[in-house]
């Protein structure tokens, strides 16, 4: 699986070097590529996107956002964002080439001063547009970044899950660990839990509102509650779209000024 | 810029600002993608010491910008435009056509006609490479706003970058501070007279419109290699940034004198991990006719190479936040040695270093730190401090103190980039975004 919540899907893909250690990490990898097979194809996906963002006091502001996304043979995927709201970053665009392995290539076009800029992009436990999402929830899931364990088959919801634990390779992520529920049917998660640098949950998000999108399973809503602030972040998307015909041209790094 | 004209212009350009954000488009033009945005706002600066009669050290302006975008298949349009509408000195009223100008999107060609505001910089301080656009100097002085220049241009992509050739038939002038204006470089109340320039034939052009017909052109060429970009550029134009100047006794006038440039210049920006390396270099050649010598007196040789370099180095903390540590310097080598100094810009043997932190909430609040200094006079530095943030979804504040040190050598004769000199400000600026 090549993106996270762009375009929503939990996918895994197998790495070569990802160490097994026994019958639960076993497990954890089939059922992940099992996933991956699943949400594979998609080939481009479109969509808007508005993030709901809710203070400790209950305070609500909006941000809306459209993002493209295109599937990359042999590498992760290519996305590009654009900001819609609040207006005074209206016309920013953010371009992502994700990578199986290393840092992820990223540019922002700046409206204000006419310019694209190659930016670093280590800063994946950064918060997202002030929101509770931080930039790795968002950004490329590339299964070589985690390793994989099967924690068990349950319910959530009444719906058959399976419970898998990841823990992030990079030492720059800001979690420990991130337990995920995989929704049977979807073949995408319903609930992801965050667990911070000290081992302690920090947030969870949970899916709703699941839609077959050809033969694809695409999630309606997230709300993302971070428990250490009580702050909340809902992330909703409109006008979805998948199997669009994007070409790699369409996500250049020279191209982001139109 | 003659004043009536002036006037005109700002009067279109507050017009421009009554453009609906929403453009209702006919079913028939459905197809037709027009969108907008802009900015619309208050301006204050104030000066201190108050030292200086001749100049307003307390400024209050309006200010506006429109975006405007309208596409249809694979034409399209876009306006980019800026006003300001000084309230206590007219002469620093201004409406700048940014971007004004059609394209044609025929992958891999892509061709443009009209006004344009290039970007070819990857540095923040320093932007020896960025010299294609004329600039309007009674703004900020690290980074004064650029003027549109009209042109046609060529793109074609390659696999992983693309080649670019520009033909720019204008010589817009650069807009220098008024007589009023602090930041005025000429003799107190006078400002600097009308600008000339120095053709490739040898004449020299005294009685110059607001533009001028001087055949330009420039080509550049971009690649990505890996996580590195780079860019290679060549130019012959027509200088904006580095005149010398002409002093007439008479009208106490200083008017600066611009000559035919030749460049070749580059930029690099590499990310590994956490750091952002930038480089830009430049050398210029400057033309200067047989003789040496114009009507004003003999042209010095005034090649250079100039170097900028930069590090950007990103550190999250715990709390969602983002510093950014940013150290940059410039090394300015002119073939000639020991010219006098004022003969380059005010920046040339100088070192940066600054500190961003993005709180990465609601407000989008940030605060920026900023100091520059001349590392062969060191008593020469500029530090800036910032406050940025959203106020409610559609408000945005902005507030900074600037230090601003370039002592004169004869204190009794400030000279050019000297008469900057204690010209320290405070701004608070606040703008409707919609």
């Amino acid at each position: 699986m090549r993106t996270g919540l762009l375009t929503l899907t939990f996918t895994t893909f197998v790495g070569a070097g990802l160490a097994v250690a026994g019958p639960a990490e076993d497990k954890g990898l089939e059922l992940s590529r099992k996933v991956d097979q699943a949400n594979d194809g998609w080939r481009g996906e479109s969509s808007t996107m508005e993030m709901l963002l809710i203070n400790a006091h209950g305070d609500k502001t909006t941000r809306k956002l459209t993002s493209r996304v295109v599937e990359s043979d042999g590498d992760g995927d290519r996305s590009r964002i654009e900001f819609l709201w609040p207006a005074d970053v209206k016309g920013t665009r953010m371009l992502t080439w994700t990578h199986k392995k290393g840092d992820d290539d990223q540019w922002l076009f700046l409206p204000a001063v006419n310019r694209v800029k190659r930016i670093a992009s280590s800063n994946k436990s950064g918060s997202f547009m002030g929101s509770e999402f931080a930039y790795e929830d968002l950004g490329s899931q590339e299964v070589e970044k985690y390793k994989h364990k099967f924690i068990e088959e349950s319910k959530l919801d009444g719906r058959s899950s399976w419970k898998i634990d990841r823990v992030p390779v990079d030492t720059r992520s800001g979690y420990s660990r991130i337990v995920t529920w995989i929704d049977v049917q979807y073949m995408n998660p319903t609930k992801v839990e965050y667990y911070d640098r000290k081992g302690e949950l920090l947030k969870t998000a949970k899916f709703s509102g699941y839609v077959k999108q050809s033969k694809w399973w695409r999630a309606g809503q997230i709300v993302m509650l971070n428990h250490q602030t009580k702050k909340e972040s809902r992330l909703s998307w409109t006008d979805r779209k998948v199997e669009q015909p994007f070409s790699q041209d369409d996500f250049r790094s020279d191209g982001l000024e139109r | 810029m003659e004043s009536v004209s002036k006037r005109t212009l700002l009067w279109l350009g507050a017009a421009a600002f009554a453009v609906p954000t929403t453009v209702d488009v006919d079913p028939a033009l459905a197809e037709v993608d027009v969108q907008s945005r802009g900015e619309i706002g208050g301006e204050s600066r104030a000066f201190w010491p108050d030292d200086q009669t001749a100049s307003r050290d307390w400024n209050t302006a309006t200010v506006g910008r429109l975006y405007l975008d309208v596409v249809k298949d694979k034409i399209s349009a876009r306006a980019r435009v800026f006003s300001r509408l000084d309230t206590n000195d007219r002469e620093r009223s201004v409406f700048i056509a940014e971007e004004a100008f059609v394209e044609a999107d025929w992958r891999p060609l892509r061709l443009r006609a009209g006004f344009q505001m290039l970007n070819w910089t990857t540095t923040e301080a320093f932007h020896p490479a960025d010299v294609i656009n004329s600039r309007y100097y009674d703004s900020a002085i690290e980074n004064p706003e650029k003027l549109g220049e009209p042109m046609l241009s060529a793109r074609v992509d390659i696999p992983r970058g693309n080649i670019e050739a520009f033909f720019m038939p204008f010589f817009v002038q650069p807009v220098f501070p008024s007589g009023r204006s602090r930041f005025n470089l000429g003799m107190p109340g006078h400002g600097l007279g009308d600008a000339l320039i120095l053709r490739r034939n040898g004449e020299l052009e005294e009685d110059l419109n607001a533009t001028a017909f001087v055949p330009q052109w420039a080509a550049r060429v971009q690649q990505t290699f890996g996580q590195a970009d780079l860019a290679l550029h060549f130019l012959q134009q027509q200088d904006r940034a580095l005149p010398v100047f002409a002093f007439n006794p008479v009208t106490m006038a200083a008017r600066p004198l611009f000559q035919p440039i030749t460049q070749l210049g580059g930029t690099l920006s590499a990310a590994s991990g956490a750091l952002l390396l930038k480089l830009e270099l430049a050398y210029r050649w400057f033309y200067r006719p047989d003789g040496r010598s114009t009507a004003y007196g003999p042209l010095i040789n005034r090649d250079h190479f100039v170097a900028a370099a930069g590090l950007e180095y990103n550190l999250p903390s715990e709390g969602g936040g983002e510093s950014t540590l940013l150290f940059e310097g410039q090394a300015f080598v002119p073939k000639q040695s020991n010219l006098p100094r004022e003969l380059f810009p005010l920046f040339q043997h100088d070192v940066v270093a600054g500190w961003r932190y993005a709180f990465n909430d609601e407000s989008s609040r940030s605060l920026i730190a900023l100091v520059i200094v001349d590392v062969v006079r060191p008593q020469e530095f500029f530090f800036n401090v910032g406050y940025t943030q959203r106020l409610g979804e559609t408000w945005g504040l902005n507030a900074s103190v600037r230090l601003v040190r370039v002592p004169p050598r004869n204190p009794s004769m400030p000279v050019l980039y000297e008469r900057l000199n204690n010209a320290h400000q405070a701004s608070v600026n606040l703008l409707r975004y919609f």
